[in-house]
């Protein structure tokens, strides 16, 4: 990468400036507070979008007053031509629009991407040049202490920060990586064999149960095999005798068939006779039959006489049940008779009473009529007493009774007014105990009357009674004149009931001959049929004999096949066919044993595969685990050996490198120390400088300050020297504070340093420079 | 110092290594080299993937460098 020009716009201190750069040196000078670092930190902003030495924020970016600043730069990568140019703006720092163009001649040619404020990402340079910003960060900017720290420091570990600086510590960190790889991979490894020894013990336990399954196995088809060919030989055997063996069956079925049709003819034989015995019945039936007939009429005629008789006999006793009814309603007729006769008796008794009563009422009557009469004098005399009360009062006043004045009266006159209202008072009570007695409820009177109407309600009772007698009387004599009547009907009744008996006696006799006749009128019926079942036993009498005759004739023709087979097979006794045939069954039930085993062979085996596989879980082997297990043990060798390969170059690569800037830093420090000429630098094994001046050996620390930056520059020149990469280099303030002549040499270095590698550019700032410095690009800010 | 040279010194440090390898299991004669350590071809193989990890120094990928030795991330 190399950098063509950065343009800084309200940046630090700048307003707007612009700077191109060449291959080559490039200086860039200018005084204390001029700007020189804030450039410097303008380069790594417009690559990486980040201050290069500690967060800054935007504030501090920004020149004082302004609200936005950009930076923009451009260069070469790859042999293309390109421009980053970054705006920025706020309190902190925001990426707010990021745009990268590709450049043709310094001229903008297209936009590649950027970032709009809708938040599309510019991608990081690093990714679309695949450069490395740690490495650049390390490498190609040199901070201006950063190599005096090593010096001044007595802490610093002046090799560890050179092998950082030259990336050695990238091969540590390989190797690193392969020792985090090596122990992982050992413990996949552990835990495999673990999972292997396991697998394999059961897996040697499985395989041996298989093994005898499968030896089984082979036995049992070497037996079915064997007894296969057995089966074979036999089965040939087996058909003649089966030959032999049908017409055997042939043979018997005739036989049982004989004896079928054997037992067949006796049985029609005793069919036969008893049909014959029935016949002869019937024929004696037959003439038992015409002396049964006319008794059989005899019956008809008594039946019909029979049932006339009956009729009558119902008549009569309805006739009779009717009568009976009657009687019952008399006895309750007679009973109300006697019930009512008593009560006349009882009533005409209280009639008797009824003459005095009504004299007694009449005499009341009279008095009754008096009694308004009683009852006005009654009230009279009140209202007259109460008058004469009240006159009386005024009198004993002394006042007038009509005028109420002052009258005084005689006490004789008051008494004689008293005496006589006395008198008046004891009328009135006569008045009142007449009415009281009349009034009385329990007074003679209303007694007397109530007797009266009651009498009169007895006598209305009487005329009831005496027409229901008469009633009753009626009827009871129309009931006993009925009772002649059926005395007769009952005699008739008897009469009647002797000749149904007899007849019904009869009755019985003649039914019993009766059906005789009928079931010998049917039995003659059958005659006939009888005489064909007779004729259709013969025939099938004459159909087995024939079929018998041809029976025994097959039966000996059979016997003569056996006697045949049995000369053909030499064999004395039937019972031998028999045994041959029960070897052929046995062998097949064998057979089908045999079968059932192999397929719980084949069944178990399968399981005890199933098992095999659960055990090493997703491996389909233990040979398939077993090549894992190779696999990763190879890879870890592997490793192993790129480890030990790479422990060795970085030990090499030290030990080369060390030699080299050792070697660098002696010539150099020959060059600054021409004049003096006794100065000799040595090196301890940490790589701390050891001077020797004359016989004395001094060390970094008893080094004056001007000693100590000689030492610096020259490790610094060493360093670049050792740097190898197509890249640009930033260096500050890197030759302050020397002499000229020294300025100078160290000009020429550097000069050597990009003409013997393949450093292409190093841009470093400076002030107070000699003036007739010598370099490809001067830049004064 | 440039890659080549840094490429060179680590193709001396295989053979190194290797023919160290290769004594050690001969003389055990446990394990052969195709099993467990490397071939010929293999150093090959190794010069190529530190060449490309010497290109992309400073940037440590794990599973780049995994990728590069053909370990396969683990499954389980």
């Amino acid at each position: 990468m190399i950098i063509n020009r950065l343009r800084l716009e309200k940046w630090k201190v700048f307003d707007d400036k612009e700077f191109s750069f060449e291959e080559g040196v490039n200086i860039v000078e200018g005084k204390n507070y001029s700007g020189k670092t804030s450039f410097i930190q303008g380069i790594y902003f417009a690559l990486f979008n980040e201050t290069i030495y500690k967060q800054l924020t935007a504030k501090e970016l920004i020149k004082e007053g302004e609200k936005e600043a950009s930076v923009e730069l451009d260069f070469t990568i790859n042999s293309q031509e390109y421009r980053i140019r970054r705006n920025f703006s706020g309190e902190k720092i925001i990426r707010k629009e990021s745009y990268l163009y590709r450049l043709e001649k310094g001229v903008q040619v297209e936009e590649l991407e950027s970032v709009s404020k809708k938040g599309e990402k510019l991608r990081k340079l690093e990714d679309l040049f695949k450069i490395n910003k740690r490495y650049i960060k390390n490498v190609n900017f040199i901070q201006e202490g950063s190599i005096f720290k090593l010096l001044i420091n007595p802490e610093s570990k002046i090799l560890e920060d050179i092998y950082q600086i030259l990336q050695l510590d990238y091969f540590s960190e390989l190797n690193d990586y392969c020792v985090t790889i090596g122990k992982e991979l050992d413990k996949k490894i552990k835990s495999f064999e673990t999972k292997f020894s396991e697998a394999s013990e059961k897996f040697d336990n499985i395989n041996l149960d298989l093994n005898n399954i499968e030896k089984e196995i082979d036995d049992q088809n070497k037996l079915q095999t064997d007894l296969k060919a057995m089966i074979d030989d036999s089965k040939k055997i087996l058909e003649d005798y089966s030959k032999v063996e049908q017409s055997i069956n042939k043979k018997e079925l005739i036989l049982s068939k004989i004896k079928n049709e054997e037992e067949k003819q006796v049985l029609i034989q005793k069919d036969l006779e008893n049909l014959q015995s029935d016949l002869n019945s019937i024929k004696m039936l037959e003439k038992e039959l015409n002396t049964l007939k006319e008794k059989s009429e005899l019956y008809e005629k008594n039946k019909i006489q029979l049932e006339s008789l009956n009729k009558e006999k119902k008549d009569i006793e309805n006739k009779l049940n009717r009568l009976n009814q009657s009687n019952l309603l008399l006895k309750d007729k007679k009973s109300q008779l006697f019930e009512l006769e008593g009560k006349r008796t009882d009533l005409n008794n209280q009639l008797k009473d009824m003459d005095m009563i009504n004299s007694k009422l009449r005499e009341l009557e009279t008095k009754l009529r008096n009694y308004d009469k009683y009852v006005g004098d009654f009230n009279n005399l009140d209202t007259e007493i109460n008058k004469e009360e009240e006159i009386l009062e005024n009198f004993k006043k002394g006042s007038c009774p009509i005028t109420n004045d002052e009258c005084p009266v005689s006490k004789n006159f008051i008494e004689k007014y008293t005496k006589s209202l006395e008198k008046l008072k004891g009328k009135k009570e006569e008045l009142k105990s007449l009415i009281d007695r009349i009034e009385n409820p329990e007074a003679d009177y209303f007694r007397i009357k109530k007797q009266k109407e009651r009498l009169e309600q007895i006598h209305e009772q009487l005329k009831v009674i005496k027409v229901n007698i008469e009633k009753i009387d009626n009827e009871i004599k129309e009931i006993t004149n009925g009772e002649d009547y059926k005395i007769q009907l009952e005699n008739s009744l008897n009469s009647l009931e002797k000749k149904i008996q007899k007849i019904e006696d009869e009755k019985k006799n003649l039914e019993k001959i009766h059906e005789n006749y009928l079931v010998n009128k049917e039995k003659v019926k059958e005659k006939a049929k009888i005489n064909e079942k007779i004729s259709d036993k013969h025939s099938q009498l004459n159909e087995i004999q024939s079929k018998i005759a041809s029976f025994q004739e097959e039966s000996k023709s059979k016997e003569k096949e056996i006697g045949e087979y049995k000369t053909k097979f030499k064999l004395t006794d039937l019972s031998e066919i028999d045994k041959e045939r029960r070897r052929h069954t046995d062998g097949n039930t064998q057979l089908s044993n045999i079968n059932i085993n192999i397929e719980n062979n084949k069944f178990k085996i399968e399981q005890l595969n199933k098992r095999k596989y659960e055990i090493i879980g997703p491996y389909n082997s233990l040979e398939e685990l077993e090549a894992i297990i190779k696999k990763i043990v190879h890879e870890k060798y592997r490793i192993k050996f790129f480890q030990e390969a790479l422990n060795l170059t970085l030990d090499e690569l030290k030990a080369r490198k060390l030699k080299s800037i050792q070697d660098f830093c002696t010539k150099m420090w020959g060059k600054f120390r021409i004049e003096s000429g006794t100065h000799l630098i040595d090196w301890d094994k940490n790589f701390h400088p050891v001077i020797k001046i004359g016989g004395n050996e001094r060390n970094l620390y008893q080094l004056s300050s001007s000693e100590k930056m000689f030492l610096y520059i020259t490790i610094r020149a060493a360093l670049l020297s050792e740097l190898g990469p197509n890249f640009f280099f930033v260096i500050d303030n890197l030759l302050n504070p020397f002499m000229a002549d020294n300025q100078k040499i160290i000009l020429e270095e550097v000069k050597d340093i990009i003409d013997n590698t393949n450093i292409k550019q190093i841009i470093f700032t400076g002030f107070d420079l000699a003036p007739d410095i010598k370099c490809d690009n001067h830049i004064i800010i | 110092m440039e890659n080549k040279d840094i490429l060179a010194i680590f193709n001396e440090m295989l053979t190194k290594v290797f023919s160290k390898q290769e004594d050690k299991y001969k003389r055990k004669r446990k394990y052969s080299m195709e099993d467990y350590c490397c071939s010929e071809e293999e150093k090959d193989q190794y010069s190529n993937i530190f060449e490309d990890l010497l290109e992309r120094r400073g940037i440590m990928n794990f599973n780049l460098f995994l990728k590069r030795f053909n370990i396969e991330s683990d499954k389980e």
